[in-house]
Parts: C-alpha cells; structure tokens; sequence
C-alpha cells in the first residue's frame, strides 16, 4: 500500500472481496488521510481582474455602514433589521437612506455595494441611486457578474443615431420608427410627407408601428392623415390614430364629439340640465371610438351617453363648479359625472378634478363599478400636488370617518415626500385625536402607515412624545401596535439622518 | 479615594447601547429614561480587582426606587425590577447616560458590591450547565465521584472498541457499497455511540452522511476515527497532552472549574470572526481569536435554542484584554478574567503570508488530528476565480487557497478588496476557507 490511489481503490472495493486485511488498510487510510490534509493542495487560479479604480471619497461612518447593512436585507424581513414590515416599504427607507447618504457625499462601504447591486437587480427603482453612492466599484463589479452588468459604465446607452435616409427606405421596421421619430424632431413636415406617401404600400403592422412616431411634434397638420388612419382595417392602427387625435385640441374628431355630446347634455333656460342619451351608437360612433358594448351592467344607452361625455373637449361645459351644482334628472346625474371625471383624468383637467372629486367620491361609496377606484385615483393624479395635499387636508379636518370615505390613505399616498408642513399637521392632529380614543384607534391604523414613510424624520420626537405619552396611560392596549410602528420608524429614519449627517 | 489611579473605561456609542434592547419599543422606553428625571443617584466604580460597574437609583411607579447595576466589561446587568425583557430599559437608560457622559465616578454602595461577588460564582456555574446540557453528561465535575468517571470512561471504551469494528466492517464490505446506504446507516452508530456516552464521536460518525457522494472524503474522516478509537485503546501509552484532546474530542465531558483552574493566558486577545451554525437542535456560535502578543489561537463556544439570543459583547474587529484558560485541546478556551472593556484593533497580529500560514495549520494538526476548523490569517491575498469557476485566495503564482464553496462566492470580500492584496480571517475546514473578516480602511470588517 503505496499511495492514497492504491489505498482509495482497495477501499472502495473491499477487503472481503479485494483482499487484504481491513485493518491494516483502515491504519494505512488513517496516515494518508492526516498526510493529505496537513499538506493543503492549493488550486490553479485564473488571473485576478485588474484592481478597481482607486476611489478617494470618504465612505459612511460604522453606525450608517451597520444600518445600511440592516437595511440591504430586503428579503429577510428579520424583526430586528428595520421597524417596516412589507417590502415596499423597506425600499422606500433604504432609497432615502441611498439619497441622504448621497447628498452627504459619503460612499457606502465595499463590503456592502454587491448587496446594493442585488438590490437593484429586482427593483429597477434604485437603479438610479446606486452610482453616487457606491462610486466606481459598481462599474468594477458589474463587470464580474452578467446579473449586474446594468451597472456596467460601458452598458450600452442610446444606439448612434441613424440618419441616413437609406434607413427610411430599407432598414428594419425598428430601425425606420427611430428615424422617423428622430425627423419629426428636426422637421415634423418631412416626416408626416415621407410616412404619406408610403402610407398606403406599408403592410398593416407597419403602418401600426410607425403611426405613433407623429406623436413627437403633433400638430393640425396631421390631422388629414389621421382621419385616413381612422378607416384603415387594422384595429391597432384605428387606435393609434384615436389617441393621437385625442391630444389634438380642436380637431375635427374633438368638434365630432362636443356636437355628439351638446345633442345629450344641454343646459336649459330654467338652469336645470337636460338629458337625454344617444338613441344608437352609429357607424361614425364607432369610427370616433366609441364602444358599442357596454360593460356588464351598465346600460346601453348610458355607456354610450358616458363614452361620449369621455371624449369631449372640457371647454365645451361651463365652468366646473356652475355646471355641478345645476339640476339634472337623477337618473342619469351618475353617468354624466363619470363621463366627465373621465375626461378630467383623461385631459389632466385640474379644476375639473377638483369640482368632480367629492360627488364622485359619493357615487362610489353609494353604488359603482369595480373600476371606479381607479378612476377616483386617476382624478387625483390630475390635481397638482398642492392642491393634493390641500384635499387631503381639509378632508382629515373635517374628521377621519369622512377622511377615510375620500380613502385618504389614497391621496396621502399620491403626495410628495416629505410631506408640506400643512399634512403634517393635519394628519398628526387626526392621529392625536384617533389614538387618544381606546378602542377607535384601528382607524387610524392606515394613516399610521402612511406617516411613517411621508413624515419627515424631523418630526420624530414629537410624534414619539406622542405614542409614549398613550403607552404610558393604556401600556396593554393593542390598538396602539401601529402608533409604536410609526414612533419605531420614524425614530429609525429620524437615527439614520442623524447619523449620516453626523458621525465622522 | 477616587484620584488619578482610576482605570479610564472607553465610552460606548449610544448605538452601541441600544443595539442590546430585545426589542424598538425597549429602545425607545429607555431614551425616554435617560434624562435626568428619574435617577436619584448613579456612578461608576473602578476599583482594583473589581471590573468597572455602573450603577443607579431609577425612580419607577412603585416607592422604592429600582436598583440597575452593569459590569461594563461583559456587560453583564442586574436590576430589581420586574421586567421580563433583558436589558430592561433601567438598564440600557443607564448603559445610555454613561455613554453621554452624564456617570460620575464613585465608590458603589453595598448592594452593588454584594451583586458583584456573588457574580464570580455564577458565572462559573452557568458554564458548567450549558456544557453539561450539551455533552448529555449528568452530574459533571465535582458533583461526579470518581467511580462514577470510572465506570463512563469503561462505556466510552466499550463504544469506541464497537466503532473500531465498525470501521472496518466498512472497509471488508467496500466503500462503494457503503455510500448507497443514507443517512440510517450511520444514525445507526451514532446513536449506538451516544448511549455510550461518547457524543463528540457519535457527531463524527453522523457528519459522515454527508459525505456519501465524495468517497475520498469519506475514506479520510473513516480513518481519522481509527486514529481516534486506536488512540483511545492505547491511551496509558499517549503523551498526556494528546490523551487529553483525544478523550475531549471523543467526547468527555471536560468541567469549567477544570479548565478554569488550569494556567489562565493573558493577552491582547483580538477577535477574528464570529460564526454561528446550527448543529442538532442548537446553534453553534464559533469566535475565533488571537492574541496580539503571542498569536496563539483560541475559540470560544457558545450555544442557544433557535430563537434564543446570544448575548455577547465578543465583536469581530475588537480586541480583549482578558486571562483565558484552555481545554485539553490548546483551542477552546473560557474567559477566566477581562482586564479591560473591548477596544478596535488597530492591526491584525497574526497574519501570515500563505507557506507560513499553511505551515502553522499543519502543525495545529499534527498536535491534534481531528481538528475540524482552524482560525487562519492570510496576510497578501486576493480574491480569485479558480480554473474551475470556484473562488480562492492568490497571492500571486497562478495558484492560491481555496474558499470553501458552501460559503457562496464571497462577493462582500470581492468588493472589499477591490482586485487589491489584503488580509483575511477565516475558519479554515477540510472543504476550504471560510472568509469571516477582512482588513480594510484600518479596521477588521466583518464579511
């Protein structure tokens, strides 16, 4: 028994049929075996990657770099790493983290950057982030892991541009789309010249690809060959047209429709409003856009009513406020105000938005469609963000049953971070009232979520002081488990500032 | 009393403080707290022969005002009041004034005095239980008489002399057929070895499980048990040193107050890296050290349920001041005495390039064959793919040592050393290294 080799093949075979004695050989496989692992065998290497460059920014001190470590556990929602629950919420306080520790100057220690690079391999929203905090080693490291090459400094941004006009008559489908896009830039007449005079050889598909492209400098001059797009049998290219026409004010679809929707809609000389929805939804209906079908039920007549309405120049109506507060048969009230809100959301309309938020905000709560929400949400994202946050304002002013009617989580939601002083208040002034009532306190619970992300970090002791005064009144009321969240996650978010800000 | 003679203890950070609360709320009930309010007296006592201690008087919702003491070289707390989460917030609203600066320094009332001897005691005690709970041992130590050792070293006889034969029943029979078998075939043994009471063998024998698909690693941990069980045969026949590693690592039971009462080693003893993984129903906690002045390597064991905490102030990149005392293995040591609280190390002593680091591990094994895991320090290295597509650690020469690669790839190492040449600890096993910090920007940072 020589070597290893020898031993390890009269082991595998066995002494009962290999021959030879099993102890000896289990002596024998003891000396090679301690032999072996005494003299380590190192392995061949491949070159190592040149050194990273050489990064003089100062990285963040021990108590940020252990909190970032925390906070880069995104997916073990461990009870000690941060005081937020759900993942969106984790992003959220390790995105501020990222910015502050930005706008401090400072990097985040090495150690921690491939983390950061995984992080933002699944949530693309932190992308952005990543290159001022962990500097060029990103780009280093981007280059060792395919998975992590959208951190890469030679990641290919924008193709050159193409403008040789052989593109047009030749290139690829793709190809053509960009320089058309690219010409409607520079000269938007050449451009629609060139699509309509191919129009008509262009197979369907291209024709739907390359409609869109009018959208970059839009104006009535297309129109003509829009409304010859309206006729066309490919489905994809009508629609393309509607929508470019759409965003046309004044354009003949848009007159088509304010005549459609003055015959419905027509305010009377005693200032009720009168009524009265189209009878049929006919060919020009159709070709205009409108939906024949109906959603599950909804009548006929009124979705065609509210399609019409959805589609019609706002200017076309009195000013919002006048218009609502006139008389109008019960009936189809409901229909006209969503036909509008529509329009509101669909033209960005803000003081449509407004005047339409609270009737709206009643039809729903009293009966509505399964989509309704959404539209209620797509009315507040026409608001500028003021008046957002002076809806959700008044609202909690107004009291939290009727705050919560709005879904004013929604809107709080929908405000920018952090929010203006006036939210502030408002909703510490809601939170103080709600938490201060044993028991009623469940409905403050969203509005505690809310605040720990949309209060700034600064109104950590006040908000503290707050839910420590409560606990130390009510230590085992259960109801006060959201309030000790947001106090946790405000006092983390308020240390983690602080401490960006301050340590060495 | 009180004059310059007194030790100056480093401040904590306050985050340093909170980060020992079980919980946010306990956090925030202790920055409450720590104002000024509530405390009629506090102070911090540095004498000789007693660790450094603060104290205080914390007016509650009862009359008498609740008593809150911490050793601050553990730190290790007491405090009369009823709460059940550890730390309570007395105890962190004080650790939290101290770290503001707002103890003075003074001479500790009698309570605190009687809390710390009574504290020498425990301590040893405590060890003693945990050790007993996981060796399965009854009444070690001195509670055991010596016929009761006499009659468990016969059974653990008797169940190395049935592992011998099983050993090489496994060699007549062929190890080809024996990685067929599955985890039953050794659970078998080892169960056969814990009624023996020889758990540390039992746990060699049921590692071996895990080996089935890599027939050369098997072959090699079944002849380091007969290094063992021959060993264990010819005991008389061992240099001392050497019979008493081998019947630590058979598994007898070794007591505290033995090892305590061996020659304690004092040093700067830097710690390297904490590892914890779990083992039957326990997590094992492994921090490696070394010591500054010697560069003697030393472990310290630590044992929780899941879900338990392990409270421990043993942080990578720190070094302690403190005497420890070794188990017969020259490894595991217990923390007989701290000189002085924790400080950051400012270099990292044992490094070695990789010959010398290798040499040394070798020799560690030479004195104790069934040595599983080594703290080693490569000074020079980069991280590297192997021809392989695994990773090691080069210094230059087209080869280098490898990582054991259920760590994963060692990306945080990777970043921290940026493609340059540094120095890394690690737990070194038969599969590889185990990166477990790293020396960078002056500080040992944890991988």
């Amino acid at each position: 028994m020589t070597g290893w080799a020898e031993v390890m093949a009269a082991a595998l075979v066995g002494t009962a049929r290999g021959g030879g004695d099993a102890e000896a050989l289990l002596d024998a496989v003891a000396v090679h075996a301690l032999r072996r692992r005494a003299g380590v065998a190192l392995v061949p290497t491949e070159p190592p990657p040149a050194p990273a460059p050489v990064d003089a920014t100062a990285t963040v001190g021990p108590a940020a770099a252990a909190r970032a470590d925390a906070l880069l556990a995104l997916d073990q929602g461990g009870r000690d790493a941060t005081p937020v629950r759900d993942l969106a919420g984790r992003l959220e306080l390790l995105a501020e983290w990222l910015t502050a520790a930005a706008a401090a100057g400072r990097r985040l220690p090495p150690e921690l950057v491939p983390a950061l690079l995984d992080a933002g391999r699944r949530h693309r929203q932190l992308r952005p982030l990543i290159a001022p905090v962990a500097g060029p080693l990103a780009g280093w490291l981007a280059g060792q892991r395919a998975d992590w090459s959208y951190a890469s400094v030679t990641a290919p941004v924008e193709p050159p541009a193409d403008d040789d006009h052989e593109v047009w008559e030749l290139g690829a489908i793709g190809r053509r789309v960009a320089y058309l896009r690219r010409l409607r830039e520079r000269d938007p007449a050449r451009a629609r010249e060139l699509l309509e005079k191919a129009w008509g050889a262009e197979p369907p598909e291209h024709r739907a690809a390359l409609l869109p492209a009018l959208r970059t400098g839009l104006s009535g001059a297309d129109e003509p060959l829009l409304e010859r797009a309206l006729d066309d049998r490919r489905r994809q290219v009508r629609e393309a047209a509607l929508e470019l026409l759409a965003r046309l004010p004044g354009s003949g679809w848009a007159r088509r429709m304010a005549a459609r929707a003055g015959d419905c809609v027509r305010p009377q000389g005693s200032g009720r409003i009168g009524v009265r929805p189209p009878a049929t939804c006919d060919r020009s209906m159709r070709r205009d856009g409108i939906a024949p079908r109906p959603p599950a039920g909804t009548g006929e007549r009124a979705w065609w009513l509210e399609e019409i309405l959805a589609r019609t120049p706002l200017p076309t109506w009195p000013a919002p406020r006048e218009f609502l507060t006139r008389g109008m048969a019960d009936s189809w009230a409901p229909t006209v105000r969503r036909g509008l809100a529509r329009a509101a959301a669909a033209q960005r309309d803000p003081a449509w938005a407004a005047a339409l938020l609270a009737p709206l905000t009643a039809d729903v709560a009293s009966r509505g469609r399964p989509d309704d929400r959404l539209l209620l949400e797509a009315l507040y994202q026409a608001l500028p963000a003021d008046d957002l946050a002076g809806a959700a304002t008044a609202a909690l002013r107004r009291g939290l049953g009727e705050a919560r009617e709005i879904g004013v989580e929604q809107v709080l939601g929908m405000c920018p971070r952090p929010w203006p002083p006036a939210v502030v208040e408002a909703v510490f002034a809601a939170l103080a009232d709600q938490l201060g009532r044993p028991g009623a306190s469940w409905r403050a619970a969203g509005l505690c979520e809310r605040a720990a992300l949309g209060f700034p970090a600064g109104a950590a002791p006040r908000v503290v002081a707050l839910v420590d005064r409560l606990r130390s009144d009510r230590p085992h009321d259960r109801g006060l488990a959201a309030a000790d969240r947001l106090a946790a996650t405000l006092q983390f978010r308020h240390d983690m500032l602080e401490e960006l800000t301050c340590d060495q | 009393m009180l004059d310059g003679a007194v030790t100056e203890v480093p401040r904590w950070s306050a985050d340093q403080v909170l980060s020992l609360a079980p919980d946010a709320a306990a956090q925030r009930a202790a920055r409450a707290l720590a104002g000024d309010q509530a405390w009629s007296e506090v102070g911090l006592s540095v004498e000789d022969g007693v660790p450094p201690t603060a104290w205080g008087l914390c007016q509650g919702t009862g009359i008498q005002p609740y008593q809150t003491c911490v050793d601050l070289t553990e730190p290790a707390y007491r405090c009369s009041c009823p709460s059940r989460k550890l730390p309570c917030k007395h105890t962190l609203a004080l650790l939290l004034r101290w770290a503001a600066g707002s103890v003075p320094a003074a001479r500790a009332p009698g309570w605190v005095r009687d809390w710390q001897a009574s504290r020498v005691d425990r301590v040893s005690r405590a060890a003693a239980t945990t050790e007993a709970a996981r060796t399965g041992g009854e009444g070690t130590g001195r509670a055991a008489g010596e016929t009761a050792a006499l009659r468990r070293a016969q059974r653990v006889a008797a169940g190395l002399a049935e592992l011998d034969r099983w050993l090489a029943d496994q060699l007549r029979g062929g190890l080809a057929g024996v990685s067929r078998l599955g985890y039953d075939h050794f659970d078998v043994m080892g169960a056969r070895l814990v009624d023996a009471q020889a758990p540390g063998a039992a746990r060699l024998v049921r590692n071996l499980a895990g080996y089935a698909g890599d027939p050369a690693r098997l072959l090699a941990e079944l002849g380091l048990l007969r290094l063992l069980t021959a060993g264990f045969a010819g005991l008389d026949r061992l240099p001392p040193a050497l019979a008493a590693t081998l019947r630590q690592r058979a598994g007898m039971p070794v007591a505290a107050e033995e090892v305590l009462a061996g020659e304690p080693v004092r040093d700067r003893w830097q710690i390297l890296g904490v590892h914890d993984e779990p083992e039957n129903d326990l997590i094992v906690r492994r921090v490696w050290l070394r010591g500054a002045g010697s560069g003697r390597a030393a472990l310290v064991l630590s044992f929780a349920a899941p879900g338990q905490v392990f409270i421990t102030d043993l942080v990578t990149g720190t070094q302690l001041d403190a005497d420890l005392c070794f188990y017969p293995d020259q490894l595991r040591v217990l923390i007989a005495r701290r000189h002085a609280p924790a400080t950051p190390i400012t270099a990292v002593a044992a490094a070695s390039p990789v010959p010398a680091a290798l040499r040394e591990y070798a020799r560690a094994l030479a004195a104790d064959p069934w040595l599983e895991r080594w703290p080693m320090v490569l000074a020079g290295v980069t991280p590297a793919r192997t021809s392989r597509q695994r990773w090691c650690l080069t210094a230059g020469g087209g080869d280098g040592v490898p990582l054991d690669p259920a760590a994963g790839v060692p990306w945080r190492l990777v970043a921290a050393a940026g493609g340059r040449p540094v120095t890394v600890a690690g737990d070194w096993t038969a599969a590889g290294l185990r990166p477990l910090s790293v020396w960078v920007r002056d500080q040992l940072v944890r991988l």
